[in-house]
């Protein structure tokens, strides 16, 4: 809770900073605020309270994903928020990206349906913004329209499904809705599971799968990618973590529906994703398909949730979020000087920052999940948890396709090292170099010993 | 702790080498290679005077994984590791970069790195760790042939890595399989995983035999997964290509031995014959285009997928004599292929082609090279008293016994082998000079020295094939008795 007490604070103060000339401080003072934020998350790590008529739940769930959300945004700050505090308006789009944050948390720990769409709502609409903040590129206001646009169907179905469950039992609480279905298992009225499925949707909007996925592309593409960074992380911590928690309330009856739901989009989106991922010659489509396909993996420990699935998909969503975050710095920090970047822009980067090239790689090899990294791992617990549930013909489905996905994330690899330099040699940012560095670290560090963040 | 030290500092040395510049990185990392092989000659001391337990870690990495950090040496194991240490060493310093060439501090680097990985693999007895160690291997041979191939490497990289990746994922599924199959809580450890898998009905272990089959008969590789080979091999820096079949090829021979052989005794009943029905065929098969190559790397390579067919063969005869004589024939492989594949880059970087029909006459150029290739050569076509000898004859020994018309097919592959390498050798070594031929440039005292080193080295495991068969003998034994106890 002292979380978006504090982010909201700091977002409030990002907004009274711009009528002052605070381009230096700010930045500074919005990290100290996210590490003191950290540092009180962990203060009060392992206690449970609930919050506002429970229907905001702090358990130990929710502080995982709490902390990693604050981590990624901590390093998000890092990396953008002195150049961000330079644009125009950089102040409010600083304090937009916190309060989607606060919504990234309410979609984490809610208990209470009415949250969750606010969660959702609030997460998003600073985001419609943040798409079309580049206000003078045709592209930036077209991911903008289509984001919300799309969204607004996607969070009308969201709604209505919370109707029909509201219909059906009677409350938006998920333990009341949760001890209705036991209650009433051999006779629920149709209206539930029709409801559950339309929620579901929705919250399958949000993690970009297929077939909910065609703003996916066209949005990371036209956004800033600093905001596109941001989008890629929280948004799909924020709902994966909302959609477990939906559905380890609602599913246990009516599994078989909702099953099949999940079970189609992770199939269709590993499918889909990786397959189109080999088309596009701009880096960033090219990690917005990916970006699908991994949400398709992500999926998979959804299907049949046992003991150790929350922990996997932590696992596999920070193992991701990592890479991802990492990635879109780069194309950040290249795009300063070339525009924009396709994956002719990495050629010759092996020689002329070898560094960077390496760290790059790391994060790539870890999408494709190559071991040791971080990414392999995070796939090897969502494979076994496949085998667990029986569905050996779907892991070895997603084993071929991270096959095909081995061959578009090498096509960066290939480029950096093997073609000649194209452009004038570039300077980065040494900020946005030292994040990526940081990341790809981590990256092998949380590979070789995944129990650090098993303990949690 | 003996073989945590043995992954561990080629670790450290590639991160210190690939700080240090062109001129200090080579002697460090050839110091750095051998001061490995004298670890190693150690361990085989010990190992000698069993103390075993300095060669066995074993400690809890993963809890969720139930995975241990379990790394042993034994005797199969020992003859690949010492194998590899001897062979790095040869391999860094035939490293031959005039100014063109791009970084040596990270291709140094890099293979030093390789090599930790390769011990890794060899000392494995995890199932987890060892399919980490085997991946990671892919990682360093992936960014040598990448950066320092030769044309279309790109392309070629990428097919070898798609390819090998394939295979190993089916391994992994294969380990997943049977890990969920111990008893809880479940383990990786290489006992677990035998006991879990011998306990299966025959359908299951014949899905695991070929599953585990194909990772192997990738990274052999044996007929029909065999086509990214000669490319690779032909594309690489020559380093790649003596990592690649001198080492990275064994990963795959000792995979059999320790990973599938006593895995799935009823799968192998069952597609036993099956993957030495493929071997035999891709000894002829490669024998027959070794035949009419006209580039010399080519061939060498097509050479490499016949001897390797043979050692497959051999080995799944699963019987004392065909592993013996398959660990044998691995390592003496290992020191003739680097011995020919430095050949080659002699002769290429001064005759500037790989053409058989462009070369000839070296022999009166250089007669030290012409018999220093004869040696090597012959090692290669298993003459008595050179390395290959003993062991090609415990192979094919075994295969005999296993079916006599499979034997004689077998055997076929000394006639040919004869065949190609002397054409070979004709082609190249004798004659007369072709008009317009470059001076040769006498060899240089380095490479005089290297030569010299891998003759004698074929001449010695030659004279004593004993040494290597002594160190494995008692686990083979083990092993055959536990491939013999079939299913109970």
């Amino acid at each position: 809770m002292n979380t978006i007490y504090i982010l909201s604070g700091l977002g409030m103060l990002s907004l009274a900073g711009a009528m002052f000339d605070l381009k230096k401080t700010m930045p500074l003072v919005l990290l100290v605020g996210l590490v003191t934020a950290v540092a009180l998350a962990l203060v009060h790590w392992g206690t449970t309270a609930m919050y506002f008529n429970n229907m905001i739940s702090m358990d130990r769930y929710s502080s995982i994903y709490v902390l990693v959300l604050l981590l990624i945004l901590f390093v998000w700050f890092f990396a953008f928020s002195s150049d961000t505090a330079e644009h125009e308006y950089g102040f409010e789009k600083m304090s937009l990206v916190l309060f989607s944050a606060i919504g990234g948390i309410f979609m984490i720990s809610f208990n209470h349906l009415v949250i969750l769409f606010l969660g959702i709502e609030t997460l998003s609409i600073p985001l419609y913004v943040l798409a079309a903040s580049h206000r003078h590129d045709a592209k930036s206001i077209e991911s903008g329209i289509k984001y919300f646009v799309l969204s607004s169907i996607a969070t009308g179905f969201l709604l209505f499904g919370i109707a029909l469950i509201y219909g059906a039992t009677g409350s938006f609480h998920l333990d009341v809705i949760q001890a209705y279905i036991a209650a009433h298992s051999v006779k629920i009225p149709a209206l539930l599971p029709v409801g559950i499925i339309l929620t579901l949707v929705g919250l399958c909007f949000k993690v970009s799968a297929v077939p909910f996925h065609f703003w996916t592309p066209d949005v990371y593409e036209g956004a800033p990618t600093e905001f596109t960074a941001f989008m890629s992380t929280t948004v799909k911590i924020a709902a994966f973590a909302g959609l477990y928690r939906f559905l380890t309330m609602t599913a246990d009856p009516v599994t078989h529906p909702v099953v099949v739901i999940i079970l189609i989009c992770s199939v269709l989106s590993i499918v889909t994703g990786n397959l189109l991922a080999n088309y596009p010659s701009s880096a960033k489509r090219l990690l917005a398909y990916s970006s699908i396909a991994q949400a398709g993996y992500l999926l998979i420990p959804l299907i049949n949730i046992q003991a150790e699935t929350q922990r996997v998909l932590v696992y596999g969503l920070v193992a991701y979020s990592i890479a991802s975050l990492a990635l879109f710095t780069v194309i950040y920090a290249m795009e300063k000087s070339l525009g924009r970047i396709e994956i002719k822009s990495f050629n010759g980067l092996g020689k002329s920052h070898p560094l960077l090239a390496l760290s790059i790689s790391i994060c790539l090899f870890s999408l494709a999940g190559i071991p040791p990294l971080a990414g392999f791992m995070g796939k090897y617990m969502i494979f076994t948890q496949a085998m667990t549930a029986g569905l050996t013909w779907l892991t070895i489905l997603a084993v071929i396709f991270s096959l095909v996905g081995v061959y578009y994330y090498f096509k960066i690899v290939i480029a950096m090292y093997l073609q000649p330099a194209t452009n004038v040699s570039h300077t980065f940012d040494q900020r946005l170099v030292l994040s990526v560095l940081v990341l790809a670290l981590l990256l092998i560090i949380l590979g070789i010993f995944p129990d650090i963040l098993f303990h949690l | 702790m003996i073989t945590v030290s043995l992954v561990l500092w080629p670790v450290i040395a590639a991160l210190i080498a690939l700080g240090l510049n062109t001129k200090t990185a080579r002697p460090f990392s050839i110091f750095a290679a051998v001061a490995e092989l004298g670890l190693v000659a150690f361990a085989s001391y010990q190992s000698k005077n069993g103390g075993s337990s300095l060669l066995e870690v074993n400690v809890p990495w993963m809890s969720y994984l139930h995975t241990n950090f379990h790394l042993g040496i034994d005797g199969i194991s020992m003859v690949l590791v010492l194998l590899t240490a001897l062979l790095v060493p040869f391999i860094l310093w035939t490293i031959h970069h005039d100014e063109n060439f791009d970084k040596p501090s990270s291709y140094y680097s890099l293979i030093l790195f390789m090599q930790a990985a390769l011990m890794g693999v060899f000392m494995a007895k995890d199932g987890f760790l060892f399919y980490i160690f085997w991946e990671l291997a892919l990682i360093p041979i992936y960014f040598i042939c990448l950066r320092w191939g030769s044309f279309d490497k790109g392309r070629i990289t990428l097919k070898f890595f798609i390819y090998t990746l394939t295979g190993s994922l089916f391994m992994l599924l294969a380990f997943i399989y049977i890990y969920q199959h111990t008893p809880a809580p479940h383990s990786f450890d290489i006992q677990a995983l035998y006991d879990s898998a011998r306990s299966m009905d025959a359908k299951e272990q014949g899905f695991i035999f070929l599953a585990l089959f194909m990772a192997f008969a990738i990274k052999m590789p044996i007929f029909p997964l065999h086509t990214w080979q000669p490319e690779t091999y032909n594309m690489a820096p020559t380093q790649g290509t003596m990592l690649l079949s001198g080492i990275m090829l064994k990963m795959g021979t000792y995979g059999v031995i320790r990973w599938l052989l006593p895995m799935v005794p009823l799968g192998l009943e069952q597609y036993g014959t099956l993957a030495i029905i493929l071997s035999v065929i891709s000894i002829i098969y490669a024998s027959c285009i070794a035949l009419v190559q006209t580039d010399l790397q080519r061939l060498f390579a097509y050479s490499s997928i016949a001897h390797v067919g043979l050692i497959s063969a051999g080995m799944f005869t699963h019987t004392k004599m065909g592993i013996q004589g398959a660990l044998l024939q691995m390592f003496s492989h290992g020191i003739v292929v680097v011995g020919l594949f430095y050949i080659a880059d002699i002769l290429y970087r001064r005759t500037r082609t790989q053409d058989l029909a462009h070369m000839g006459g070296i022999r009166l150029q250089s007669s030290f090279l012409a018999s220093a290739f004869m040696i090597i050569m012959l090692g290669s076509i298993a003459l008595p008293l050179t390395s290959g000898f003993v062991g090609e004859f415990l192979l094919i020994n075994s295969v005999f016994r296993w079916n006599a018309i499979a034997g004689v097919v077998a055997g076929l592959s000394i006639i040919l082998g004869a065949t190609y390498m002397l054409r070979c050798y004709q082609r190249t070594m004798l004659g007369d000079l072709r008009e317009g031929q470059f001076l040769f440039e006498p060899l240089q005292p380095r490479e005089k020295f290297i030569l010299i080193a891998l003759g004698l080295l074929v001449l010695l495991f030659g004279l004593f094939p004993s040494w290597i068969l002594n160190l494995s003998d008692h686990t083979v034994d083990s092993l055959v008795n536990i491939i013999n106890l079939k299913s109970n």
